[in-house]
C-alpha cells in the first residue's frame, strides 16, 4: 500500500499537468482571448476535415491530454523549462 | 583599549583604521546591543495583516466584487513580503525560547508563510545553516543561488520550481545532516503542506476555478521566488567567492532601495547580528558603516 502511495506521489508532474495545468489551459481558451490567434492560424492553414475533426473535441479533453503530456516531460527530465 | 564611552560616531576614519579587531568588535556590539531585543510592532502587524489581505482576494475574486487581474498584482506583493516576518521567527525575533511572546515568535513563524507554501521548521533549520556556513559550497543550503550576472541568477530561480531542483535536493542534504527527529518534523510539515496546496489547486481546477487559482496562487508564487532567491540571497552574497564573517555578505545599491529591496542592501548587518529586526537593520547599517569600513567589508558605496 505504501509503495503505491509513494508511486502515485513520485508522479506528482504528471498529475499537475493532468489535473491544474489541463483544466487551466481550458479555462483560458474559453474564458480568454489568448489562444484565438493560435486557433485562428490553425483553422486558416490546416486541411478543413482535421479544422472539423479537432473543433468536434471537448476543449477540456484536449487540454488535458496537453497539460499530461507537459507533465510527463517534466517527470521524466525533471524540469518544467 | 579604547575607552568604553567612545563610539564609531565620534571617531573618525582614520581613527578607527588604527583599533585592534577586539576593539572594533566592541564597537560593533555595543550598536548591535542598541537595537536587538527591541520588539517592532511594525514586524507584528506584518504577517497578520500580509496573510488577511491574500485570503480576502479569493471570496472577492469569486463573488466577482475583485478582477483577478486586478488580484494579480496584489497577490505578487503577498506572496513576496511573505517570507520576512518568518525570517525574522526563524532568528527568536519575536522572542527567545522562553519569553513571554515566544508564542507569537512561533505563530508568526509558521503562519507567515503559508501562502509561500513553506514550511516554518525547514526554512528555520536550513537558514540556520546558511548562516552558519554562508558561501561553502558544501554546507550553506543556499549556495546553488550564486550565478555570474543578474539575468543568470533570475533564471536559475525560475528554474528552481523543477522537480528535480538543486534548491530542493540541497535543503533535503541540509535537513538530512541535522537533528534526525527535528528533520523529520520539517520534512513533514513540507509534504503535509505541499499535498495540501496540491489539492487545494487541483479541487480549484475541478470547480472551474484553475484560472484564479494560477492568478492568485501559483503565478504570484513563481514570481515571488525569483524576487526572494534574487534579492534576498543572490544579491547580497554576490559573487559569493569569499567566507569568513566580514566577507561572506555585502552591501550594495539598488535601483529599488532599501525599501524596494525589503532592507537586503543592508543584509551584511543581518549577518553579523541576526538578532537586530529588520526594520532596524537600515538604522543599525547607517551607525554601524564607518566601522565595517574599517573592517574593509564591501559596502559599494552604499550611504556613503
Amino acid at each position: 500500500m505504501l509503495k503505491v502511495v509513494e508511486r502515485v506521489l513520485s508522479m506528482m508532474p504528471v498529475w499537475y499537468g493532468l489535473f491544474f495545468i489541463g483544466p487551466l489551459l481550458a479555462e483560458f481558451t474559453l474564458r480568454t482571448s489568448l489562444f484565438t490567434p493560435v486557433l485562428g492560424f490553425l483553422s486558416d492553414t490546416l486541411p478543413f476535415p482535421i479544422v472539423m475533426a479537432f473543433e468536434s473535441l471537448p476543449v477540456y479533453g484536449v487540454c488535458m491530454v496537453l497539460g499530461g503530456a507537459y507533465g510527463t516531460f517534466a517527470h521524466v527530465t525533471g524540469r518544467w523549462i | 583599549m579604547t575607552s568604553m564611552a567612545t563610539s564609531a560616531a565620534t571617531l573618525d576614519a582614520k581613527e578607527l583604521a588604527k583599533l585592534s579587531n577586539a576593539e572594533l568588535a566592541h564597537l560593533e556590539r555595543e550598536i548591535a546591543r542598541k537595537y536587538i531585543g527591541r520588539l517592532s510592532w511594525f514586524m507584528v502587524v506584518w504577517p497578520f495583516a500580509n496573510l488577511i489581505c491574500w485570503l480576502s482576494l479569493w471570496p472577492l475574486v469569486f463573488t466577482g466584487t475583485l478582477s483577478v487581474w486586478v488580484a494579480l498584482p496584489i497577490a505578487t506583493f503577498n506572496i513576496t513580503i511573505s517570507y520576512l516576518p518568518s525570517h525574522d521567527a526563524q532568528h527568536d525575533i519575536y522572542a527567545r525560547p522562553g519569553q513571554k511572546l515566544r508564542w507569537l515568535n512561533e505563530l508568526i513563524g509558521h503562519i507567515s508563510v503559508i501562502p509561500l507554501v513553506s514550511s516554518y521548521r525547514t526554512l528555520k533549520m536550513t537558514h540556520i545553516q546558511h548562516h552558519t556556513h554562508t558561501n561553502d559550497p558544501d554546507l550553506d543550503p543556499d549556495f546553488n543561488t550564486h550565478a555570474p550576472s543578474p539575468l543568470a541568477a533570475i533564471w536559475k530561480a525560475l528554474k528552481a520550481r523543477n522537480p528535480q531542483s538543486e534548491f530542493a535536493s540541497s535543503y533535503e542534504k541540509t535537513l538530512d545532516r541535522l537533528d534526525p527527529e527535528q528533520a523529520r518534523l520539517a520534512k513533514r510539515d513540507t509534504i503535509i503542506l505541499n499535498l495540501t496546496y496540491l489539492a487545494i489547486l487541483f479541487g480549484l481546477a475541478a470547480s472551474g476555478y484553475a484560472m484564479e487559482a494560477w492568478l492568485i496562487w501559483v503565478l504570484p508564487l513563481i514570481l515571488a521566488g525569483v524576487y526572494i532567491r534574487f534579492f534576498l540571497s543572490w544579491a547580497p552574497h554576490h559573487p559569493g567567492d569569499e567566507m569568513g564573517r566580514y566577507r561572506d555578505t555585502r552591501a550594495f545599491k539598488s535601483l529599488f532601495g532599501v525599501i524596494g529591496t525589503m532592507g537586503m542592501t543592508v543584509h551584511i548587518v543581518h549577518h553579523l547580528h541576526p538578532r537586530i529586526p529588520l526594520d532596524l537593520t537600515p538604522a543599525a547599517f547607517r551607525e554601524m558603516r564607518p566601522i565595517l569600513e574599517a573592517r574593509n567589508c564591501e559596502l559599494n558605496g552604499l550611504y556613503e
